[in-house]
């Protein structure tokens, strides 16, 4: 029974007859490199920027000061060069795609590693019933010291057999010397939507476009929409639609489901240091609403930090994190329940309320088109998880020789996610359950175990170093969920209080693995510089003698600049030329094995399922990129500039092999869905590639009263391609995976517009030009696009004079692609609007006799020949420029805060997503959506408004 | 120094010993929900996969919904409305070959396929309770006949003006690729199962218990094969069949008075009209995936009367009592009334076999045999007892006694009568299309179906 679970979960659904591609992916491309002096690598080791020979990101705490999003992985965007970033959903606390220079894997893991503090940690979307989640939002960002975005082979070899799709490494501030320093920071602002987006219709415009449809599908019956509009009143199409007309209400529903969202985060840290000890300590409060009700997350954080030097040779240091969330999300894509969906989907003729005030909810539990009252089921049902997360990092520094050193670092991890879902037995979901009322408890203890020996030594100007490394990771999970129906009263929401059990789940999943590295540098005096490294990683998923991989890197660097003639150039400061080449792998969820399960219940006993087509070669994927790039400094690196070109190419692409469908074979998922007819295999290769530039200079710089100015800016761009696919192309129902193209590439007929004679949909013939058809099926699909943006990045500006400062930072990227997957719906042409109202932007803009160039076809109540089928008519693109953040502060002269307790103050407004431009006019999505392609009736992306302060004492 | 150097050395020793020790069991693959694919060991994990058919069977892709939707919306009782966008294509014969429907019911018709395959061809001898295990082999016969009957219908070329079957997989190999048979030998094969099956399970006839119905009986499979041979025109075939399990006094008509009861398939086994069916029960509701909200108010209601339908009963038929009226249109709703979908699945009932038995016995046979099957059921449902029945009769009476139980089309398609599909649309659209998946790879010898875009 546990695989049916997550069917059993969902409620009333709309039928999608599109099968959308399973993987979801992010796009958003955003750049900056803020190059610092030391960057934190893989392992907790530093380097500084002279000796790095890999590609390295960094992203300091200044630049994501006080921004309003409640996890890290969000403010990559637009920071950071080479990494796409972007959410398909506006929830709060919801997860992000995080995608490090391109999509490297069809079926495998596409998202970064994450180490914090030398460490890994879990990421992603641990729940098991919400829409979306992110575990990371449990971190406080205001913990944050520095983001370092690993990128290239020599860099992220060392964590071997899932570094391919890059290493995100997080520091977390420390303690620094002097006295205690207490910092409190606080803000407070409200959330609306980012971008403006499709409106419902009124009730006089929904009144009139469905005449319009019944007098064409019926012109024998009806001269004139008036005509109809007579007839659909005297009952001649049923008296559904009869009531439609009679009815006197104007709901708008997207204004009943929406409010301002209400944000604020109180932060509040003390720090210091002596010779011996170090520590910092923090308490955070966060709490975001989304701008559709009962969307909402809040967070309650604390860490402390501290580290002892025991003896000369010995530190000992531990960090321990603590935090609580709470996420509230609401149903997506084509629920009923989801009030984005209602917002199109509900009449404009069904009241929200009744004249006394109580909700309208109309008979047997369903308004007049069988929808639900939105307004209602978000005041009343809820789908929350709560999610504590401790994290404790041990570690014992001990100097074993002058030059040798040893570090031994325990790394625990416990997550519990406890999860409730209610739904109201008097209208909704909840209706035909008489209540219905899920709770789950999921566990997760992870644990990572190191044992770190290293080596520096320098004899005159040569520098030498190596670390040998041993890790072990082990996660272990236990899943238990139970859900009943039936519940005496409203007012009791806990499981005891339903009485009849329907479906429960328990599981345990244990996942482990364990490894050595080995890493050695040599370099003459910072002039030239050479890394290799080399791993070896044994996973638990793998068939016994497939467990095993081993991985390498080497890097090179040449700083041109400390050379002779170059050296004593004040103009140039740095001049290095750096590549790397090597071998990582990428993670897979796939599975080699073929199974049995016998956990079906027929007639209370067990009944068996069969998945998988054993495969006893199957392996991870391979990556191995390819690095080139030059750094250049100019005054003391006041002018920083880099250029690099990379080439990061996956081999042993793991795909389904297609099978027969009706020999049987299936792969039943984690998640209980199952996919048929394929045999997972190594068959498949790709490459992603593309250059990435960045530039940051400090044009005016002084103190407080002094005029400040700084600018930054990045540009990266993509070109993703399947270069093998074994078996041909793999077409889904707008997508296609084909050999030359990327993979995320819509395969769609091509809209060619309404034929202004008659008002008949009409699509190219060959699904590109030339001749067009009115017959949907005659229409050839073609490629057409890729979801990815191709070109992408983001710009920053920072000014500031006596004591004002106003800091910018913008996105942007270009080449990408939206498709609205639920238009055949809300933009129907008659085929749905007698029941599903849809998008009330076609007012005015339909082919009437009268307007013969306009964008929709000629509505006909039952539909326009599949004018609303999948097409291009709902692609399009996400060409972009966001300022995605502003801020305006004021910060007092210390002079001004003589006499009071306060060392510095800082008061200052902000606004995030304020302002955002769609070069596509069509576009009423926002454009980060592009991430995963498809639109899928998510909440709204949000933009805020904040007010907010810091000081310091 | 050297005491450094000897520390160095214990400890490099105790870190290599670490990494060694820690290597085999530390990342051996745990299957906490399952074990590895092995031949089955014994009747219990045979029986276990009979019951996995029946849960495939029962998805909402298959008995669970869709497939009973099919023989609706394309029929003369009954139409969707399309709400909530379901059976939209299917019903305006406007899919396409990637169509979710196509190829969703492919996908489970042949997953049912391949678990009786897992269990035929285990080699029973050895086990412990061989005869059993031998009379469940039976049983996976049955279903597989079942199953290949099904996708003939839905995808064979019979009706559409074709000769081409369906593929028929006789063991499991994933890996296989095999074309499509033909229409005829698609209907020797469906032949050759039922037969086997009869066999099987009356050689080990001491485990057939006709008291469970929701497992696979002696007498439920043979009124399973009364529709494939009604199918075929073997009425002297029918005839014997209905013999049988009139004779068998194991069922009887639902009476007049619990029509209401019988119909409604809440009842879960305990109906005396019920002949097998599938289990699903509160533990595995299909819930909004299942039938119910299909053709019931309270769900989508999605499959409703066509017009003029409801007039073909007579007033006091007791059957009406299971269409409510809706602002005008029509619905059942007395027989899948459990809205969280925990209804079993009706898969033949005592009265669709009679009236196998008034068709097969006005086909060849004795018309008072005819007769007295036909008032059977018919003083049973609030009306006087008939004098006569004719072919025309009978196909009435399938009409108002099945309305909505998915027969429809089979029906009205063996009788030759194609009147329900719009003028306009050519034959060729009867067949659903070849799932594009499955003539998508590279090499298949599978055909598509023509008039699709495949």
């Amino acid at each position: 029974m546990n695989l049916r679970l997550s069917v059993m979960t969902v409620g009333v659904l709309f039928f999608t007859s599109q099968m959308v591609m399973a993987q979801k992916d992010s796009d958003t491309l955003t750049k900056e490199t803020a190059i610092e002096n030391v960057v934190i690598m893989g392992f907790g080791q530093k380097k500084t920027v002279q000796e790095v020979t890999g590609s390295v990101s960094t992203m300091t705490s200044k630049s994501i000061e006080d921004v309003p999003v409640a996890s890290v992985d969000k403010m990559l965007q637009g920071r950071v060069s080479g990494v796409q970033t972007g959410s398909a959903s506006g929830q709060p606390g919801g997860f992000a795609n995080v995608r490090v220079r391109g999509v490297s894997s069809i079926n495998g893991l596409t998202s970064p590693v994450w180490v914090v503090d030398g460490v890994r940690v879990a990421s992603g979307d641990l729940t098991t019933n919400g829409t979306t989640s992110n575990v990371l939002a449990n971190m406080n960002p205001d913990d944050i010291e520095s983001v370092t975005v690993l990128k290239d082979a020599v860099s992220t070899a060392i964590y071997g057999a899932d570094a391919g799709s890059g290493v995100i490494i997080v520091t977390t501030k420390s303690g620094k010397k002097g006295k205690a320093k207490f910092n409190f920071s606080s803000n407070i602002g409200y959330n609306d939507r980012a971008v403006k987006t499709y409106r419902g219709f009124t009730s006089d415009e929904y009144k009139s476009y469905i005449s319009t449809a019944v007098a064409n599908r019926y012109p024998t019956n009806f001269a004139n929409p008036n005509e109809a509009s007579e007839g659909i009143l005297e009952g001649m199409l049923g008296s559904n639609l009869q009531g439609v007309f009679e009815s006197t209400a104007n709901t708008d529903w997207l204004k009943e489901t929406t409010k301002k969202g209400f944000q604020q985060n109180v932060d509040f840290n003390l720090s210091g240091a002596d010779d011996r000890f170090t520590y910092y300590a923090s308490a955070n409060y966060m709490t975001q609403e989304s701008i559709v009700r009962g969307s909402d997350f809040n967070r309650l954080a604390f860490t402390t930090k501290v580290s002892y030097k025991a003896t000369d040779k010995l530190k000992i240091s531990t960090d321990f994190q603590a935090s609580f969330g709470r996420i509230n999300t609401l149903s997506d894509a084509g629920a009923f329940s989801n009030p984005i969906l209602a917002q199109y989907f509900n009449r404009p003729t069904d009241p929200v309320r009744n004249a006394d005030g109580s909700f309208y909810l109309g008979s047997g539990g369903r308004l007049s088109n069988s929808m639900f009252n939105p307004a209602f089921l978000q005041e009343n049902n809820y789908n929350e998880a709560k999610t504590a997360r401790i994290f404790g990092n041990l570690k014992a520094e001990y100097q074993i020789l002058d030059n040798l050193k040893y570090q031994f670092v325990f790394a625990p991890e416990y997550i519990n996610v406890e999860e409730d879902t209610y739904w109201s037995p008097i209208h909704g979901d909840g209706f035909g359950y008489q209540g219905y009322q899920r709770t789950s408890f999921n566990r997760y203890f992870n644990f990572n175990l190191q044992n770190i020996l290293s080596w520096d030594e320098s004899f005159g100007r040569h520098n030498v170093g190596a670390s040998a490394i041993q890790e072990a990771y082990k996660s272990d999970r236990k899943y238990l969920t139970a859900t009943a129906i039936g519940v005496g009263s409203p007012t009791l929401q806990t499981l005891d209080n339903f009485v009849t059990p329907f479906g429960y789940n328990g599981i345990e999943k244990p996942t482990s693995r364990w490894g050595y590295a080995l890493t050695a540098h040599y370099d003459y005096d910072k002039i030239i510089l050479v890394d290799g490294s080399y791993r070896r990683d044994i996973l638990s998923q793998f068939t016994p003698g497939q467990k095993a991989g081993d991985f390498w890197s080497a890097g090179v660097g040449f700083d041109v600049a400390k050379l002779g003639m170059l050296r004593d150039n004040n103009t140039i400061s740095m001049l290095k030329l750096r590549s790397s080449y090597g071998k990582v792998g990428n993670q897979i969820s796939a599975n080699p094995y073929a199974l049995y399960y016998f956990t079906e219940n027929y007639s209370d006993s067990p009944a068996a399922s069969y998945s998988g087509v054993y495969n006893p070669n199957l392996s991870w994927e391979t990556i191995k990129p390819f690095n080139v790039g030059v750094d250049f400094g100019f005054w003391n690196n006041r002018v920083t500039l880099s250029a690099e070109y990379y080439n990061k190419k996956t081999q042993d692409l793991i795909y389904n092999r297609p099978l027969s469908t009706s020999q049987g074979s299936i792969i039943i998922n984690p998640d209980g869905t199952r996919t048929y007819g394929v045999q997972v295999d190594n068959i498949g290769s790709l490459v992603n590639r593309g250059f990435e530039f960045s530039v940051n200079a400090n044009i005016f710089r002084g103190d407080r009263d002094e005029f400040n100015w700084n600018i930054g800016g990045n540009l990266s761009t993509l070109h993703n391609e399947i270069t093998e696919l074994y078996g041909g192309d793999v077409i889904g129902g707008t997508t296609i995976l084909k050999e030359g193209e990327g993979v995320r590439t819509f395969f769609l007929r091509k809209w060619a517009g309404v034929d202004a004679a008659n008002g008949d949909p009409l699509w190219y013939i060959n699904g590109k030009d030339g001749a067009t058809t009115n017959n949907y099926a005659e229409a050839q699909q073609a490629t057409q696009g890729s979801f990815l943006s191709t070109l992408f990045g983001g710009a920053n500006t920072s000014l500031s004079y006596k004591g004002f400062a106003l800091d910018l930072q913008f996105t942007y990227g270009f080449g990408g692609k939206i498709y609205d997957n639920w238009a055949n719906y809300t933009m129907s042409d008659g085929q749905y609007n007698a029941n599903y109202p849809g998008y009330g932007d076609v007012m005015g803009n339909y082919w009437t006799p009268e307007n013969t160039d306009a964008a929709n076809p000629k509505p006909i109540y039952g539909g326009n020949k599949r004018s609303n089928a999948a097409s291009t008519r709902f692609l399009y693109d996400s060409d972009y420029i966001r300022l995605s953040n502003a801020r305006f502060g004021y910060t007092f002269d210390r002079n001004q805060l003589n006499g009071t307790l306060l060392n510095s103050v800082q008061i200052y407004v902000m606004a995030n997503n304020a302002w955002t431009h769609r070069f596509d006019k069509n576009l009423k999505f926002d454009p980060e959506t592009n991430v995963s392609g498809y639109t899928d009736l998510n909440l709204p992306v949000l933009k805020s408004f904040l007010i907010g302060f810091n000081a310091s004492f | 120094m050297k005491k450094r150097l000897f520390s160095i050395a214990i400890f490099s020793t105790t870190l290599f010993g670490l990494t060694t020790s820690c290597s085999d069991d530390f990342v051996e693959t745990q299957f906490n929900e399952a074990i590895e694919q092995s031949p089955l060991k014994s009747a219990d994990e045979v029986q276990s996969f009979v019951r996995g058919i029946y849960v495939s069977m029962r998805s909402p892709n298959y008995y669970g919904a869709d497939y009973l939707g099919y023989g609706e919306v394309r029929s003369d009782e009954m139409f969707s409305n399309t709400a909530g966008g379901y059976f939209l294509n299917v019903q305006n014969y406007t899919m396409l070959s990637n169509d979710a429907y196509a190829g969703d019911t492919w996908n489970k018709m042949y997953e049912s396929v391949a678990k009786a395959n897992i269990v035929i061809n285990t080699n029973v001898s050895g086990f412990e309770s061989s005869d059993f295990a031998e009379y469940l082999q039976g049983q996976a016969y049955g279903l597989r006949a079942v199953a290949f009957f099904d996708l003939l219908k839905l995808y064979g070329q019979q009706f559409s003006g074709g000769s081409v079957g369906i593929v028929l997989p006789i063991k499991y190999d994933p890996e296989a690729l095999m074309p499509r048979a033909s229409v005829a030998e698609t209907e020797a094969q469906i032949d050759a199962d039922f037969t086997k099956a009869l066999q099987m399970m009356e050689a080990n006839g001491a485990y057939d218990n006709a008291g469970v119905k929701t497992d696979l009986s002696i007498n439920a499979l043979k009124g399973l094969m009364t529709r494939f041979y009604l199918y075929k025109k073997d009425y002297a075939k029918v005839r014997s069949l209905v013999n049988d399990i009139v004779a068998s006094g194991n069922y009887t008509v639902a009476p007049a008075g619990s029509v209401g009861t019988f119909h409604s398939f809440q009842m879960n086994g305990a109906a005396s009209n019920s002949m097998f069916e599938l289990a699903v029960g509160i533990n595995s509701a299909l819930a909004t995936d299942s039938y119910n909200y299909l053709i019931g108010l309270n769900g989508y209601a999605n499959i409703q009367l066509k017009e003029g339908v409801v007039d073909l009963y007579s007033a006091d038929d007791v059957r009406l009592k299971l269409i409510t009226e809706d602002a005008g249109d029509y619905f059942v709703t007395g027989k899948y009334t459990q809205q969280n979908g925990a209804d079993n699945i009706r898969m033949i009932r005592f009265e669709e076999v009679l009236l196998a038995g008034v068709e097969a016995e006005l086909n060849g046979g004795s018309s008072a045999k005819a007769l007295e099957y036909y008032n059977n059921i018919i003083t049973n449902r609030g009306l006087v007892a008939a004098t006569s029945v004719t072919m025309n009769d009978l196909k009435l009476e399938r009409l108002k006694e099945l309305l909505g139980e998915g027969q429809r089309q089979w029906d009205l398609l063996r009788w030759g009568d194609k009147s329900f599909k719009p003028s306009d649309i050519a034959e060729t659209m009867l067949a659903f299309p070849i799932p594009r998946k499955e003539t998508n790879i590279a090499n298949t010898p599978i055909v598509s179906n023509p008039g699709y875009d495949n």
